[in-house]
C-alpha cells in the first residue's frame, strides 16, 4: 500500500508540474507584449512608461527566471497579482471558490439524487416503458450542452413562469440558504445533467448484472420485497463504482462550470479566468489553471487511493 | 418571446465550437481613457437653466438608423428606489488613472467620480466641476474656475489643490500619463483656491475635450488615492452622486446616495434621486437581455446590433421596457497594413473595398436597420459629418474593384514581388465572434470570387488581435494584412485622428523632421505629411468652420488613399422599464442638455423613478 502511494503521489506531482510548465508555456506563447496589452492606445508612444511596467512586472526577466520564480512562489502559496487589477490572485481564488464549489457539489447531489433512483428502477424494469423513457432522457441529456440547458432553463424558469432568477448570486452569508439556493439551483442543475445521465446509466448498467447474481435470485426466492432486494442487496454493490464517477466527475465540474458561470453571470472562478483570458492578465490565467488542475488532480487520486482501500482485489492486483 | 432561447443557441454554439464561450470584453468598448474634444470659446459661462416644461432636442437623425433623439425630462421627478442594471462586463478597477475603463467601467464610474466638464447634445463642452474656463492666446494655458462647496465621499473639500496633488498620479498612472502626454500637460497649477490652471507644452485647441474623459478629467480624493492605493480600486471616493457601499466583483456593486451631493435639479431639489443602484456584470448578451424581460434586473446596457434587434422584437411583442439607442461616430471596419505589400499599393486597397458589400457585411453583422453604412470617421448625427466625403467614398462596385486589382495583378513593377498574373495574398483577420466571422466571410467570399485573391481567414482572441496589429515595441509595425477594426468615438475629432496618423515610427518621423513625434496606434501605418499638417492645424484654432474644413480634408485623403474600410456606424442602447426616466434628459449646471447615454453610458445623478 506504501508503495502504490507514493507513486500515486509521484504521478500528481509529475502532473501539476507538467502542468505549471505547459500552461506557463502556452500564456507564453501568445503573440504581443503583455505591458501593451494593460496600457490604453493614448499611453503606448511613451516608452518610458512601457519600460518602467515591464521593469516593475519583472516581465525582462529570462522566461526560465519569471517560471522559476512562480513556481517558487506558487510552492508558498503565493500565485502573484494580477497585472491588471493589482488582486493577488490567491485573493480571487479564495473569494471565488465558494461559488464554483457549491455550484459543482451541488450538482454532483442532484445526478447522485436523481441518477440512483433512476439507474436503479429502469435496471429493475429493464426493457420496459419507464426504462425506454429513461434512455430516451439520458440520451438528449448526454447530447445537450450544458449551455444550452441553461438557455433553456432561464427561458422556461425565469422567462415563462418567472419562478427564479436569471443571473446573479446570492451569498449564504449575506441572504441565508434559501436565497442562495435560489440563485444556485438553475445552474447547478444545468450543469447536473450530463454527470446525472452518465450515472443513471452507469448504475444501470452494474444493476442488471447484479440483478442477475446468485444471491439475488436467492433473495427473491425466500420472498424478501422487491424494493427491499433493490435497495439492500442489489445497490449497494452497483455504489462502489457510481462512488468512484461522482468523485471523478467533481474534479470535472469545477473545470465545467466556466461556461455555466458565464451564462447565469455567477462570481466564480469560471467567469474570473474568462475575463483574465480577455485581458490577457497572465498571471490570473496561470494561478487559476494550475489550481483547478491542482484540485483535479488531487480529487482524482484521492478517490484512487479510495478505492483501493475500499477493494482488497485491486489492492492485490 | 416563446423562441427566444432558441435564437439564442445558434450563437452560443457557435461560440462554443470557436472555444470563446463566454463573451467579455467587447472591440465596440469605448475607451474611457481616449478623451474627448470640442471646446471652442475664449471663456464659457454658467447659463440660466431651462424650465421644466422645455424640450430640447439634439442632433439629427438619419434614415434608417437607430433613434438617437436626446430630449429633457417633461415628467416631475421623484426620489427613492433602486435601479438594478445589468452591464456587459465586470470594471476591471475604479482607479481613474490607472485602471482601463469601457463602456460598462464608465456606466459605474460615473455614478461616482464626476469629470471636469460634460458633453453636451450638440457635441460641444460645458461646465460640471469646472465652472468656466478659458485659455491664452497660443492654447498653452487653460485656467479653470471651479464649483464651489464641492465635498468628496470622505468629506474633504474639492479645490484647486486637489487637482494639483491629483496631477502628481496621473503624470505616471497607467491611463493617465498617456492621456497628460496627449493632452500635451506639463503643469497643473493652483491660482487660488477655486482657480487651476493647465500649462500645456504645445498649443491645444481642443484641450478641456481631455478633461471629460475619466483619464485624465475624473476627479478623485488624492489623500485616499495615495494611502490606499489598491484599495481605492474597490472604495473609489470622489464628488459623485453616489458612493460604494458593497463591492462583490463579478456578482454585484452597490453604490448609495450621496447626502452631501453637490448639485440639484433646476427646481432646487438636492440630487440624486434614486437611493441606490446596483450594478450586475452579465457578459452573455442574451441572459442580460432576458434578465431585464424577466425583472431580475430593471436596466441593461449592451453594444451589439444583435441584441438591439432582440430588444426591439421584445418590445414589440408587448414588453414594458424603454429602448435608449444611439448612433455613434463609432465605425466597424477594419485596416489594410499599409506597410506590407500588395496592402502598400493603392490599387490593391481601393480594389479590395470596391468589393466589399457593406450591405451584405451589416446584414451579417446583424445591424440592418440599425446601423448605418459608414463612410467616414463620423455618422450622419455627427456635427462633424461630411457629405462630400460621403460621395468620394469608393462603395460597393464589385466590378471596378477588380479591375483595379487585375491592373496590379499584371504590373510588372508590382509591389509584392511576385510574377506577373500571380495571385495576390491577403490575411483577413477578425476576433472570433461569431457576427464577425460572418462579416468576413461575405467579404472573404467576394474577395475570393475575383479568382485573383488568395485570402488567408484567421481568428484570434480580442487582445492577440490587437497586439498582432499593434507589434513590439520600440517599432511598433505590425505583421498584419486586412485587420478587423474600429474607428472613431464621440470624442473631438483630435483625440483620436492625431494620434491613429502621427508618423508610425521614430524613423518615419526623423525622416520627415518631426522628431520624436510618433504614435504606435497607427494601426494601418499609413503616413501623409500633408494630412498630418492638417490635423496639427486642427488644434491650433477654435473655431468650427476651420476645423469642420480642415477634418473634411482629412477624411478626403482617407477616401482617396483607403488605409482603412468601414462597415457600419456603432449603435448601443439602454435598456430600461420604461419608469425608469432622466436617463437620456440630465442637464448640466448651466441648464443645457447633457449629451444623453453615447455608449450606452448612462448619468445616474438625475434618473428617477417614476412612481
Amino acid at each position: 500500500m506504501g508503495k502504490i502511494l507514493t507513486v500515486r503521489l509521484a504521478r500528481l506531482v509529475a502532473t501539476l508540474f507538467a502542468v505549471s510548465l505547459l500552461t506557463f508555456l502556452l500564456v507564453e506563447q501568445l503573440p504581443g507584449d503583455p505591458v501593451t496589452a494593460l496600457l490604453p492606445p493614448e499611453a503606448l508612444h511613451d516608452l518610458e512608461t512601457i519600460e518602467r511596467i515591464r521593469a516593475e512586472l519583472q516581465l525582462d526577466d529570462p522566461a526560465l527566471v519569471r517560471y522559476g520564480r512562480w513556481v517558487t512562489d506558487a510552492l508558498q502559496g503565493d500565485l502573484g497579482k494580477s497585472y491588471i487589477t493589482d488582486q493577488r490572485v490567491a485573493d480571487a481564488i479564495r473569494d471565488r471558490i465558494p461559488v464554483t464549489m457549491e455550484l459543482a457539489l451541488l450538482a454532483t447531489v442532484i445526478a447522485a439524487v436523481l441518477a440512483v433512483p433512476i439507474g436503479a428502477f429502469s435496471a429493475y424494469r429493464e426493457g420496459g416503458r419507464f426504462d425506454r423513457m429513461m434512455s430516451g432522457f439520458t440520451t438528449a441529456a448526454l447530447s445537450i450542452p450544458a449551455f444550452v440547458a441553461a438557455i433553456f432553463f432561464i427561458w422556461l424558469f425565469t422567462l415563462k413562469f418567472n419562478w427564479l432568477p436569471s443571473t446573479g448570486w446570492n451569498r449564504i452569508t449575506d441572504k441565508g440558504l434559501l436565497a442562495n439556493l435560489k440563485t444556485a439551483i438553475l445552474p447547478a442543475s444545468a450543469l447536473a445533467l450530463a454527470p446525472l445521465a452518465i450515472n443513471a446509466r452507469l448504475i444501470r448498467a452494474d444493476m442488471i448484472g447484479t440483478l442477475k447474481e446468485d444471491y439475488v435470485l436467492s433473495a427473491r426466492a425466500k420472498g424478501l420485497r422487491d424494493r427491499y432486494i433493490l435497495m439492500r442487496h442489489a445497490l449497494r454493490p452497483s455504489a462502489l463504482t457510481a462512488i468512484t464517477v461522482f468523485g471523478l466527475q467533481l474534479g470535472g465540474l469545477i473545470g465545467g462550470t466556466v461556461v455555466i458561470e458565464t451564462v447565469f453571470a455567477l462570481p466564480g472562478l469560471g467567469t474570473r479566468l474568462i475575463s483574465g483570458i480577455y485581458q490577457r492578465d497572465v498571471m490570473m490565467i496561470q494561478g487559476i489553471t494550475l489550481f483547478v488542475a491542482t484540485v483535479y488532480v488531487v480529487v482524482n487520486t484521492a478517490v484512487d487511493l479510495l478505492y483501493l482501500a475500499l477493494d482488497p482485489r485491486i489492492r492485490r492486483q | 418571446m416563446k423562441k427566444s432561447w432558441l435564437k439564442l443557441i445558434a450563437p452560443l454554439f457557435a461560440i462554443a465550437l470557436i472555444g470563446a464561450a463566454c463573451g467579455g470584453s467587447d472591440s465596440d468598448s469605448e475607451s474611457s481613457s481616449s478623451s474627448d474634444t470640442e471646446s471652442s470659446t475664449e471663456t464659457e459661462t454658467t447659463e440660466a437653466p431651462e424650465t421644466e416644461d422645455t424640450v430640447l432636442e439634439a442632433g439629427t437623425e438619419a434614415e434608417g438608423d437607430v433613434d438617437t433623439e436626446v430630449e429633457a425630462v417633461v415628467e416631475e421627478s421623484s426620489y427613492g428606489g433602486t435601479v438594478i442594471i445589468g452591464l456587459e462586463a465586470e470594471a476591471t478597477g475604479l482607479r481613474p488613472w490607472e485602471d482601463g475603463c469601457s463602456s460598462p467601467c464608465l456606466v459605474m464610474m460615473k455614478a461616482m467620480i464626476d469629470t471636469m466638464v460634460e458633453r453636451r447634445a450638440d457635441g460641444t463642452y460645458g461646465p460640471w466641476l469646472a465652472k468656466s474656463w478659458s485659455s491664452n492666446e497660443g492654447y498653452t494655458e487653460w485656467t479653470f474656475e471651479l464649483q464651489e462647496g464641492v465635498l468628496f465621499h470622505n468629506g474633504y473639500s474639492f479645490n484647486a489643490k486637489t487637482l494639483v496633488d491629483m496631477f502628481e498620479l496621473q503624470k505616471v498612472g497607467a491611463i493617465s500619463a498617456g492621456v497628460v502626454s496627449a493632452a500635451k500637460v506639463g503643469e497643473v497649477v493652483a491660482v487660488d483656491n477655486l482657480t487651476v490652471k493647465y500649462v500645456l507644452t504645445g498649443a491645444h485647441s481642443a484641450f478641456p475635450s481631455f478633461l471629460y474623459g475619466v483619464g485624465l478629467g475624473g476627479v478623485f480624493e488624492p489623500n485616499a488615492a495615495n494611502e490606499d492605493f489598491d484599495g481605492f480600486s474597490m472604495n473609489p471616493i470622489g464628488t459623485g452622486p453616489f458612493m460604494m457601499d458593497k463591492r462583490d466583483l463579478d456578482n454585484e456593486t452597490i453604490v448609495v446616495r450621496n447626502p452631501n451631493y453637490w448639485m440639484s435639479d433646476e427646481d432646487g431639489n438636492q440630487l440624486p434621486y434614486l437611493d441606490s443602484v446596483q450594478f450586475r456584470p452579465i457578459p452573455d448578451e442574451g441572459t442580460r437581455l432576458d434578465s431585464l424581460l424577466s425583472g431580475t434586473t430593471s436596466m441593461m446596457q449592451t453594444l451589439r446590433q444583435g441584441t438591439i434587434r432582440d430588444a426591439r422584437a421584445a418590445k414589440a411583442d408587448g414588453a414594458d421596457i424603454t429602448l435608449l439607442e444611439f448612433q455613434g461616430n463609432n465605425v466597424g471596419g477594419g485596416q489594410y497594413n499599409n506597410n506590407n505589400p500588395p496592402l502598400d499599393d493603392v490599387r490593391v486597397r481601393k480594389g479590395l473595398t470596391q468589393m466589399n458589400n457593406q450591405d451584405a457585411v451589416i446584414e451579417a453583422l446583424g445591424g440592418t436597420g440599425i446601423s448605418l453604412p459608414g463612410t467616414q470617421w463620423f455618422s450622419p448625427d455627427s456635427p462633424w459629418y461630411s457629405e462630400k466625403v460621403a460621395a468620394a467614398w469608393p462603395k460597393f462596385d464589385f466590378d471596378a474593384g477588380k479591375a483595379l486589382i487585375e491592373e496590379y495583378v499584371n504590373d510588372p513593377d508590382r509591389s509584392d514581388g511576385r510574377d506577373v498574373g500571380d495571385n495576390i495574398e491577403v490575411e483577413l483577420s477578425c476576433p472570433p465572434d461569431p457576427t464577425l466571422i460572418a462579416a468576413i466571410q461575405v467579404i472573404e467570399q467576394l474577395w475570393s470570387a475575383t479568382g485573383m485573391i488568395d485570402v488567408n481567414v484567421t481568428n484570434y482572441d480580442q487582445q492577440t488581435h490587437i497586439n498582432y496589429a499593434l507589434g513590439a515595441p520600440p517599432d511598433f509595425m505590425g505583421e498584419h494584412g486586412a485587420h478587423c477594426w474600429r474607428w472613431s468615438s464621440n470624442d473631438d475629432p483630435s483625440t483620436f485622428l492625431n494620434t491613429q496618423f502621427a508618423p508610425p515610427t521614430l524613423g518615419i518621423a526623423a525622416a520627415y523632421g518631426l522628431d520624436g513625434i510618433f504614435s504606435p496606434i497607427n494601426f494601418p501605418n499609413y503616413f501623409d505629411i500633408e494630412m498630418f499638417g492638417w490635423l496639427v492645424a486642427a488644434i491650433s484654432t477654435d473655431v468650427f468652420e476651420e476645423r469642420y474644413a480642415l477634418y473634411e480634408m482629412v477624411m478626403m485623403r482617407l477616401a482617396r488613399d483607403v488605409p482603412v474600410w468601414y462597415s457600419g456606424h456603432t449603435a448601443t442602447l439602454l435598456a430600461a422599464e420604461s419608469n425608469i426616466l432622466g436617463v437620456n434628459g440630465w442637464l448640466l449646471p448651466d441648464g443645457s442638455l447633457g449629451a444623453g447615454f453615447p455608449s450606452a453610458v448612462a448619468r445616474w445623478g438625475q434618473v428617477f423613478i417614476d412612481n
